[in-house]
Parts: structure tokens; C-alpha cells; sequence
């Protein structure tokens, strides 16, 4: 019995193969289900629900832009090259992507990736990626570079 | 100015992923995240499930009292990965001909040893990275000066402390002496010596070796014919005997001895080196405490001259020092891939002066008790 409904379901999977997607700007994309399914929590869904594939799952956190931009990632196996022409905003915008969509294999290949770029940058260079403002005076952060001054030696030019 | 604000949740992310020399820079961004990775359980989460871990290989320079620390998976002309520190505890020149030994490494701390007299041992523990070092004294002149003493640190995770642990053996029994971090008190506890099994055992290297919770030292009868690992493991506070194999005996005795070098772990395995005369072998023992299991897993022509290998990197070359106290990478067929001078040491270390650690900004267990643990490069409190 249970092997007759396994087949079904996978016949029926095998119709369907896309799965629509509406993105935080308001865009129906239709996203292979293979890809899908690396989203844990659109996977989740549609498997306790058995949900009608053609109603959009709605990602509100997530732009059209982004969406493109993981789907080609994720066809292109996690390809270096393609993700090197991404912006900062963009490799941010994955990465907060994938962590929502608990895209488990793209967000260590994301947050590798930035944990790489960030590597050998100034602390400056850290701010201004994430965003943050600075708030020690500069006698507080004089007090924390003393401690440990290896870390700020031989890094890149800005 | 970027305009994307990222959760801390998801900075997190990236900060797991990254060196701790990243990590540590990370700490003059702001405020908060600056007590955030100054917070023990943060050290912690990030070497527990960190993915970006960095290898050491840590050497003594006794001319100069500093030990050089080499990326083992960076290329040797890679100066910027380079770093130099101070040994602690040699900056007063009247320690200069003090001997310091290299005794072991546990998450980032090194075990160091100094011998004050006949009958008063000094130890260091000390984590290059962040610094933070605390001296232990260990005096008890009778049980040191009659037996053969074995030292090491290990990590006792039910505790999450770290523990300085010197095995003595006596004419009738074991005596083991546990420093804990944690109490900042000594414990005594014993062993029966089975079968006079170790008593004509002389003490060879200073090293031990940490695997798992369990520390080990290799141990060789005064005259060259027996040989075992001795085992402590933290958990039940008990030693165990760990033989090599026959095989291994067998060629050892032929060629290698005084040649043998220190315990080292390759791959995961507890792994004796030797050398023959024209030539390095290093045997894993590939299932623990499995005898048969010892396999030969490395061979290198060293025509002439010595090698002693030290560490087998992520992608299975193999890292030493040779007797022109050149550091040298080899591949997995043997062949030489790299060699660099770095410093001009003439001293007769070669073999028990070097040490591979991981680096951590891990903080000591604290004691609520006591407030003796010395950290020299703490966060100055007003920052919070």
C-alpha cells in the first residue's frame, strides 16, 4: 500500500517539477523543485501540507533579485567565479537569503565565502561591509588594538 | 557605505567561518560585538564548531628566548603568516641557561617546563595566540628524584577544565599528580605498577600526546630493546599500555635506534617516526589500542641527512625539521616540496623543541574561589 502511494506522490512530483515562489517585490517565480528543496523551511511545508503547488509560497524576506541570484548558484554548483561578481549588497543579501531559507549547503558556501574576503580587511573595512557604526572613543579602541596587535598587522590595503 | 544591515544571528555565521585572527579583529568593530566574542561561551561555540581552524607548528629559539609559529598550510615564503613570540617566562636574562621543554598541547596552550633545581619543576601553560599564560610549581623533591616522570595537559571536558599532569613511577607503584586550572590545586592519585612493567624504562622526549582525552608518551627500556606507549586517560584517572607492533619493533631495532623520534599524531593516529640510514618511516597505529593495526605510512629517501616529520597537513604532506635546522615540506610520495631556514639555531633541541598547537582564544575555567589566573590580555572592564 504505502509503496503504491510513494509512487504516486513521486509521479506526481514529477508532473508538477516547479514549484512557484512569490518574492518580497511581489514576483511569481517558478523555481525547480530540485532547488526547492534545498530550502528547508519551503521543504517542510510542502511536505506536511501536500500543498497545491500552484498556490505562490510567499518569501517575504526575500527580493526577486536574490532569488535569481541563489537559483543560479545553486545550478551553477556553487561556482567561485560567478559568486566573485556579486556586490556587497548582494553577497549580504544571499547570505541573510540563506540563512531564512535554511539553505544549509549555501549558506556555508556564502558565509565561507565572506569569512574569505574579510580575511586579511581592516577593521574599517569590516564597518562598512556590515554596516555597523563604531562606538568605542578612540581611547577604548586604542586599549583593545594593544591587546592583540598581531591581528592588525600584514592586512590589505583598503 | 553599504546599505544591506545584517541580524546579529547571521553575522555569527560568517564569524564561525572565520580565522581567529579575523575573530579577534572583529572585536574593535563596536561594542557589542566586542563583549559578544570576549564571552567564554563564544570562544567556545567557535572552536567546538568553528570550520576555519588554524594548525601552528611552534618552535623554540633559545638564542634570542622566542619561538617562531609557522601556518602549517601556508607556504614557507608566506612571511606575513609568520609570527614571532616571546617564550614567557625567559624574558630575565638570568633564565637564559635555564632548559624550557615543549611538554604538550591542549586547544591552543602550550605545556612548558622549566626546571628550577634537582627538585622543583616549573610549569607554564600558555596560549600563543591570545597570550594568557599562568605558571604552575610542582615541588616534591622525593617522589621526583627517585622515579621517571612523564608530563602533559589534557582537557576534561565533564569538567571543562584542563589538567597539568606529571606520572611518577616508583619502585611499587604509580603516582599520579593532576594539577587542575580549574581548583588551582594539585590531586594525588595512584596506580598499581603492573608486572615492574616500566620500572627499567628511561624517559625519551619530553613530549606527550593528546588524543581524545587521553594523553600519551612514548617509553623505551634503558637498553633499546622494549618499547610501549604509556596511556593516562583523564576520565577514569587510570594509565594503560599501549604496544607497537611487532613489525615495527623489528625494524626499529634494526636501523633507527637513537634515531626515533618523539610520539606525534599523523592523521588522526598516535605515529612513531624513525630513521634508518637513508631513510624516514612513520607508522600510524590505525585503530586505537589495536595492536595489528600498526601500518607503515610513509616512507621518504633522506639521502643524507635526518628529517624528523612533525605533522601531516589537510591535503597529506608531511612537515619537519631536517638537521640543517631547515623546515621542510614533503608530499605524499616523499618527494621534497619546499625547504626554509629561518632562524640560525645551533642548539641541540632538534628533536623536542617544536609542537604543533591549533589556534583558540579559549579562556581558563574559572574559579569563583580563586582569581589567580593571569590574563594579560584581558578586554578592559568599562567597555561593556
Amino acid at each position: 500500500m504505502q509503496k503504491t502511494e510513494g509512487e504516486e506522490s513521486k509521479a506526481e512530483n514529477e508532473e508538477v517539477k516547479q514549484v512557484t515562489l512569490m518574492t518580497s517585490d511581489g514576483v511569481k517565480m517558478k523555481v525547480e523543485i530540485s532547488i526547492v528543496y534545498e530550502m528547508e523551511i519551503v521543504r517542510s511545508f510542502i511536505e506536511v501540507n501536500d500543498a497545491d503547488h500552484s498556490v505562490p509560497f510567499p518569501l517575504p524576506n526575500v527580493s526577486s533579485h536574490t532569488l535569481d541570484l541563489i537559483i543560479e548558484l545553486v545550478k551553477n554548483e556553487y561556482d567561485d567565479e560567478f559568486m566573485k561578481t556579486f556586490s556587497h549588497d548582494e553577497l549580504k543579501e544571499v547570505l541573510v537569503a540563506a540563512n531564512y531559507l535554511n539553505m544549509k549547503t549555501l549558506l556555508d558556501f556564502i558565509a565561507t565565502a565572506i569569512a574569505n574576503l574579510l580575511e586579511k580587511k581592516s577593521v574599517e573595512f569590516i564597518r562598512n561591509f556590515f554596516n555597523i557604526v563604531n562606538d568605542f572613543t578612540p581611547e577604548e579602541e586604542a586599549e583593545i588594538r594593544k591587546t592583540n596587535e598581531w591581528v592588525f598587522q600584514d592586512l590589505d590595503e583598503d | 557605505m553599504s546599505t544591506v544591515t545584517l541580524p546579529d544571528d547571521v553575522i555569527e555565521q560568517v564569524l564561525l567561518r572565520s580565522v581567529v585572527k579575523l575573530v579577534l579583529r572583529f572585536k574593535c568593530v563596536c561594542k557589542s560585538w566586542c563583549s559578544y566574542i570576549s564571552d567564554s561561551h563564544f570562544a567556545k561555540f567557535h572552536f567546538d564548531f568553528g570550520t576555519a581552524p588554524t594548525h601552528r607548528l611552534l618552535r623554540l629559539n633559545y638564542e634570542n628566548y622566542t619561538a617562531i609559529s609557522l601556518d602549517t598550510e601556508a607556504p614557507f615564503f608566506d612571511d606575513a603568516r609568520k609570527l614571532v613570540y616571546k617564550i614567557p617566562g625567559l624574558s630575565n636574562p638570568s633564565h637564559y641557561r635555564r632548559k624550557v621543554h615543549i611538554l604538550g598541547s591542549c586547544r591552543g596552550f602550550i605545556l612548558l617546563q622549566t626546571n628550577f633545581s634537582r627538585n622543583s619543576i616549573l610549569f607554564m601553560i600558555w596560549n600563543p595566540t591570545t597570550g594568557l599564560r599562568k605558571q604552575i610549581s610542582y615541588d616534591n623533591s622525593l617522589r621526583y628524584s627517585l622515579g621517571l616522570v612523564l608530563c602533559g595537559v589534557v582537557y576534561a571536558s565533564s569538567e571543562d577544565d584542563y589538567v597539568v599532569v606529571a606520572v611518577i613511577v616508583l619502585q611499587q607503584r604509580i603516582v599520579i599528580n593532576c594539577f587542575s586550572l580549574r581548583t588551582n590545586s594539585w590531586s594525588v592519585y595512584e596506580d598499581a605498577l603492573p608486572d615492574n612493567y616500566l620500572l627499567s624504562y628511561t624517559y625519551f622526549g619530553c613530549m606527550s600526546v593528546l588524543l581524545n582525552e587521553v594523553v600519551h608518551w612514548l617509553v623505551i627500556s634503558g637498553n633499546g630493546n622494549r618499547y610501549a606507549i604509556v596511556a593516562f586517560d583523564i576520565k577514569d584517572k587510570k594509565i594503560s599500555y599501549i604496544p607497537l607492533s611487532h613489525d615495527l619493533v623489528v625494524q626499529i631495532k634494526r636501523f633507527a635506534f637513537p634515531f626515533l623520534f618523539p610520539l606525534r599524531v599523523f592523521d588522526g593516529c598516535l605515529s612513531v617516526s624513525f630513521q634508518s640510514h637513508d631513510k624516514i618511516e612513520i607508522w600510524s597505529m590505525k585503530e586505537y589500542k589495536v595492536q595489528s593495526s600498526w601500518t607503515k605510512t610513509f616512507v621518504l629517501s633522506t639521502r643524507p641527512g635526518v628529517f624528523y616529520p612533525i605533522f601531516s597537513t589537510q591535503n597529506g604532506h608531511v612537515l619537519g625539521w631536517n638537521r640543517d635546522e631547515q623546515i621542510a615540506r614533503y608530499d605524499e610520495k616523499g618527494e621534497l616540496l619546499q625547504v626554509r631556514r629561518y632562524e640560525h639555531h645551533h642548539h641541540n633541541y632538534f628533536l623536542a623543541d617544536c609542537i604543533v598547537y591549533t589556534e583558540t582564544f579559549l579562556p581558563f575555567p574559572t574559579n569563583p574561589e580563586s582569581n589567580q589566573v593571569k590574563m594579560e590580555n584581558s578586554i578592559t572592564p568599562n567597555l561593556h
